[in-house]
């Protein structure tokens, strides 16, 4: 597949938000280990309002109005830290894809990169602190060097995420309510990074279709 | 003026900073809550698009300083900040300061600051530097403020006060302080020459909390500058109402570290708590009530699960009391703070699985050892405050060993009771008829069971620390006064008889005052006025029986709403309303929808900042914009009133639609319960406050849709002569009498009677014998007044004529200003004016 398309994007926030339902108990029991234990219940509370908001009719002529529209409604329905990260990176999407109806996979893999940096600058995080920095950084060095079709660069940065969120257990948390913990927080994985990679695998699932 | 946006996780704790900070710097402060998530903001977490909403008005105005409290709340608030510069806000670095500081301190500090009318940048300043008073306090030092040394140029003047109030410069009178200093060019500085402290700058109130200023401590202020004699001036006035703390302080003046131990003649000698003299056998309080008995310990996990029951059974009881809104009110709610205390309860939880003790002993136990330190504490409110966990520590005992609460303390043949102590419960529980007087060896006339004694009028002398209460209650005759803290055992019969003669004086002034109060009020031409009583709460309707009042003007409904998180369900507002009504006598009962808005904002309810709320969304203009509260309000009047003549009465009535409107409400609500066979009372008089001036002004325009008139003048006195009610600047404003609100009463009265209207008065006005004589003289015939005043207003009127009254009233209206009207009805009334308050 050459282009992720409007429809297909639509489908990924979808499936993004039914994934992230199903794991709600699991992130949570990650955030409780870490942090306040309400990371699932914000997510869900977060996409289960965009998906109301885009079944409602919410206009989206193009993907930048799309990802705009998905930014503002997590931003103001999340609640935790992750409604800023999470909102400020689909806001940024919007940004780069304004005025845009696809995506080849160079042009998607640039679109995510700015979006990873946008979170990297409002939560002053970097690779290592564990963070869903951490497994979005790997999965778009893992997409640039995928070959150029959407479906492999998308299940590239799918399967090094999953793999980049367990790795974060041995990390030490230096952000947010884990970094409170100190060494303690070392052996559990930071729930952030896995709810990345559920989002990243949701994108993966669609393009695969 | 700048504003303050509290951004918190919690909706409810942001509420609650805010409530602080407008107890400290006024009603009219702009200090918003962008907190919360989800329907209504009322899930944990952070909302940046709803920050930013909050934020954009203070962009176009004067500016903001935003506190933060954690995490996502400071990520949130820069989101904010980005969205609006993406909207093309301008503005908003100039407009806008996140700033770092702790939530709590920093709104206060902030507020404070801001209200004087400093600048963005100060303001912040100020906020950062709150948490200095803290580490002062706590002895962490190199927090103090550094003020540059004064300039040169003429030697400042100076003033040197002490410290009269209770509790010191604390938060308010400081708050005072910086407010009044903040209006002065001079450069004023404030040193505490007791312990040294200072100088520090005045306009500070971290700088001022930093003086650490306590009662008796001597404070100099130096002045330099051009308005310096004015300043001056206008610093003795403050200090000369304890830094505008004078009226709303219990005083202590009479305290048990002041009072020498040496006996006067006559007796031991005690502090005053609760006037009156009782002369008796005195009688151990301990005598009449038994310690609960120990009982064999079950498993530790049995044992404290019956802790944590009957510690949630008391809280319930306790939350239970806790909504009547009264004095008692306050003590409940702080004593339901303690038994959550974690220091407590995990003690006991820690004693219980060492094993081997029942949830009693252990809970026993550690309640003493906290109270214990409470009472070693070095400041007295503290003190006192070891009675309320003694208090609450024994309520939960007799629930851990089975028994129900304190029953009635009923002494027979009727004593003077003796104790260490008095708790807040037994003193509730005390019966008047029976407990003649207390006598308490520790004590203080600030603590809770003081304040209840003074309720029940029963005669209280307490920190009577030289007497022997073995011995005491060996005597045959005790007499205390509660008026001078004086004590006699066994006194000479001369002694004796005098002590009786004080007694039957004092007696014989209140009787000769109440016993008519329950006969009607006729003035002297015989002409009939309806006295009723204003009623906000249970307590005050049992004083409005008892007092003589002939029914209810005004029963407020805001107790139901203002202490509560969450919106009361319409059972909760039936119940609530129906224990009111219980304690009533008969006589009709005007019963007014909430007032809300203005100055009493709701928890429950989110409303929009209004730059001037006493002209906003208010009363039922508030209850028009949330159909489904105020629909359960009125079903709740009409099922609670179901035995009583309930009449209804909308507040804030502007427009004759208005009144229609609410009519179809009223209706609605009757055809709802019709429907669903909840008995309920109908049909009922609807009627309406006159306290807006349109409403004044076409009153015959209401007079069709509204059964019944009510003039509130403090409103209607505040909205004529554009004077905000609680602005202390604006005295001579604020007063009923003043001849544009007299006459505007005139024309109500005649456009009321014209239309067979029943028209009442239940503003403060009323309660105050010599406007209300003016009223009388303006044509009013019925008057709502506070239930204590219920037999001075009766007496009032029996004293005049109306025809005195109407040539007083028409003369009135014709002065300059309230000042002249008050004198010329002294000179009118001269001895027939029943005690000038």
């Amino acid at each position: 597949m050459d282009q992720l398309t409007l429809a297909q994007a639509r489908s990924w926030i979808d499936a993004t938000a039914s994934v992230i339902a199903e794991n709600a108990p699991h992130l949570s029991e990650l955030d409780q280990a870490i942090g306040d234990g309400d990371h699932g219940a914000n997510m869900t509370r977060g996409f289960t309002a965009v998906v109301k908001k885009l079944t409602d009719g919410a206009k989206t002529d193009d993907l930048g109005g799309l990802f705009k529209l998905v930014g503002m409604t997590l931003l103001s329905s999340v609640g935790g830290a992750s409604g800023p990260l999470y909102g400020g990176f689909f806001l940024d999407l919007g940004k780069q894809c304004a005025g845009k109806q696809t995506l080849d996979a160079q042009a998607l893999t640039a679109v995510l990169e700015s979006g990873l940096n946008d979170i990297k600058r409002r939560g002053k995080a970097e690779i290592g602190d564990k963070t869903m920095v951490d497994a979005l950084t790997p999965a778009i060095e893992a997409m640039k060097a995928a070959s150029h079709d959407v479906t492999s660069a998308t299940r590239a940065a799918a399967e090094t995420a999953r793999d980049a969120a367990t790795k974060t257990a041995p990390l030490l948390a230096r952000k947010g309510r884990a970094s409170y913990l100190g060494e303690r927080s070392i052996g559990h994985e930071d729930p952030g990074a896995n709810s990345m990679a559920l989002l990243l695998g949701a994108l993966a699932g669609v393009c695969h279709e | 003026m700048i504003g303050i946006v509290l951004v918190s996780h919690s909706k409810a704790l942001a509420v609650a900073i805010r409530e602080l900070v407008l107890q400290m710097v006024g009603q009219d402060f702009p200090v918003v809550v962008a907190a919360g998530v989800g329907d209504d903001h009322l899930e944990i977490g952070t909302d940046a698009v709803h920050i930013a909403e909050v934020l954009q008005p203070f962009c176009d105005g004067d500016g903001a300083v935003v506190l933060m409290d954690l995490g996502s709340a400071v990520l949130s608030a820069q989101t904010a900040l980005e969205l609006l510069d993406a909207e093309g806000v301008a503005d908003i670095a100039d407009k806008i300061r996140l700033c770092p500081a702790p939530i709590v301190e920093a709104a206060v500090a902030a507020a404070v600051q801001a209200k004087a009318g400093a600048t963005l940048d100060a303001v912040a300043d100020e906020a950062r530097m709150a948490l200095a008073a803290k580490e002062a306090q706590l002895g962490i030092e190199d927090s103090a403020p550094a003020i540059p040394a004064p300039t040169g140029g003429e030697p400042a003047r100076t003033l040197d006060i002490v410290i009269e109030n209770p509790h010191g410069l604390h938060a308010r009178p400081a708050a005072n302080l910086v407010q009044l200093v903040s209006r002065f060019q001079s450069d004023i500085r404030l040193t505490n020459l007791t312990s040294g402290r200072g100088p520090t700058s005045a306009r500070s109130l971290t700088g001022v909390g930093l003086l650490q200023a306590r009662k008796g401590d001597m404070v100099r202020f130096s002045v330099q500058g051009f308005d310096e004699e004015t300043a001056l001036q206008r610093l003795r006035e403050l200090a000369a109402t304890r830094f505008g703390e004078g009226e709303d302080t219990i005083p202590v003046a009479r305290s048990a570290e002041t009072r020498p131990d040496v006996p006067p003649s006559g007796g031991a000698a005690g502090v005053a708590a609760s006037e009156g003299i009782a002369i008796g056998r005195p009688l151990r309080l301990a005598a009449a009530l038994t310690e609960p008995a120990d009982y064999p310990p079950g498993t530790p996990d049995d044992e404290r699960r019956r802790l944590d029951d009957a510690l949630r059974r008391v809280a319930d009881e306790i939350g239970h009391s806790a909504t009547d809104g009264g004095d008692a009110a306050k003590i409940f709610a702080a004593q339901a703070l303690m038994l959550s205390d974690p220091i407590l309860v995990e003690a006991a939880h820690a004693r219980i699985a060492q094993g081997q003790v029942s949830a009693l002993a252990a809970w026993r136990a550690e309640s003493a050892s906290v109270a214990g330190s409470y009472a070693a504490m070095e400041d007295e409110y503290l003190r006192a405050r070891a009675a309320d966990l003694r208090d609450i520590a024994v309520r939960v005992a007799r629930v851990l060993a089975g028994e129900t609460q304190t029953t009635k303390i009923s002494p027979n043949p009727p004593a003077i009771l003796l104790t260490d102590e008095l708790l807040p419960s037994e003193a509730m529980a005390c019966d008047p008829q029976t407990v003649l007087g207390v006598l308490a060896r520790a004590g203080s006339p600030t603590a809770h069971a003081a304040i209840i004694m003074r309720t029940l009028g029963i005669p209280m002398v307490v920190g009577a620390k030289s007497i022997d209460p073995e011995a005491l209650a060996a005597v045959s005759v005790l007499a205390i006064d509660g008026a001078t803290g004086e004590v006699w055992a066994d006194p000479e019969s001369v002694v004796l008889s005098e002590i009786e003669r004080r007694r039957g004086a004092a007696l014989a002034e209140r009787a000769a005052f109440e016993k008519a109060r329950h006969d009607p009020a006729v003035t002297l031409d015989g002409c009939g006025v309806e006295v009723l009583a204003n009623v906000g709460n249970a307590a005050d309707a049992t004083a409005a029986r008892e007092n003589g009042a002939e029914g209810v003007g005004l029963l407020r409904t805001e107790f139901l709403y203002l202490t509560r998180t969450e919106m009361p369900t319409e059972d909760q507002q039936t119940q609530a309303l129906a224990a009111v009504l219980a304690n009533l006598g008969p006589g009709p009962v005007v019963i007014r929808t909430p007032d809300i808005g203005a100055d009493k904002p709701l928890a429950f309810m989110a409303s929009a900042e209004e730059h001037n709320p006493f002209l906003g969304v208010r009363g039922l203009r508030l209850s028009f914009r949330h159909p489904g509260f105020f629909a359960s309000n009125l079903r709740a009047i009409l099922r609670a009133g179901l035995e009583t003549d309930v009449w209804i009465m909308f507040p804030m009535v502007t427009s004759p639609e208005e009144m229609s409107q609410a009519r179809d409400f009223a209706e609605t609500a009757h055809r709802d319960l019709e429907k669903g066979g909840v008995p309920h009372r109908w049909p009922v008089k609807l009627g309406m406050m006159v306290e807006v001036p349109a409403a004044a002004l076409m009153a015959e325009r209401f007079a069709r849709q509204a059964d019944f008139f009510s003039i509130g003048t403090n409103d209607l006195t505040q909205y004529i002569l554009a004077a905000e009610r609680g602005n202390g600047d604006l005295e001579s404003l604020q007063d009923a009498v003043h001849p544009a609100v007299l006459r505007a009463i005139r024309a109500i009265c005649d456009r009321a009677s014209e239309a067979c209207c029943h028209l009442s008065v239940c503003g403060d006005a009323a309660s105050d014998p010599l406007a209300a004589a003016l009223l009388i003289g303006s044509g009013v015939r019925s008057l709502s007044v506070r239930p204590n005043q219920v037999a001075a207003i009766k007496a009032q009127i029996r004293r005049v004529s109306t025809v005195t009254l109407r040539e007083l009233a028409d003369k009135a209206r014709q002065c300059d200003n309230s000042v002249e009207v008050r004198q010329l009805a002294r000179e009118v009334l001269a001895d027939r004016l029943h005690q000038i308050p």
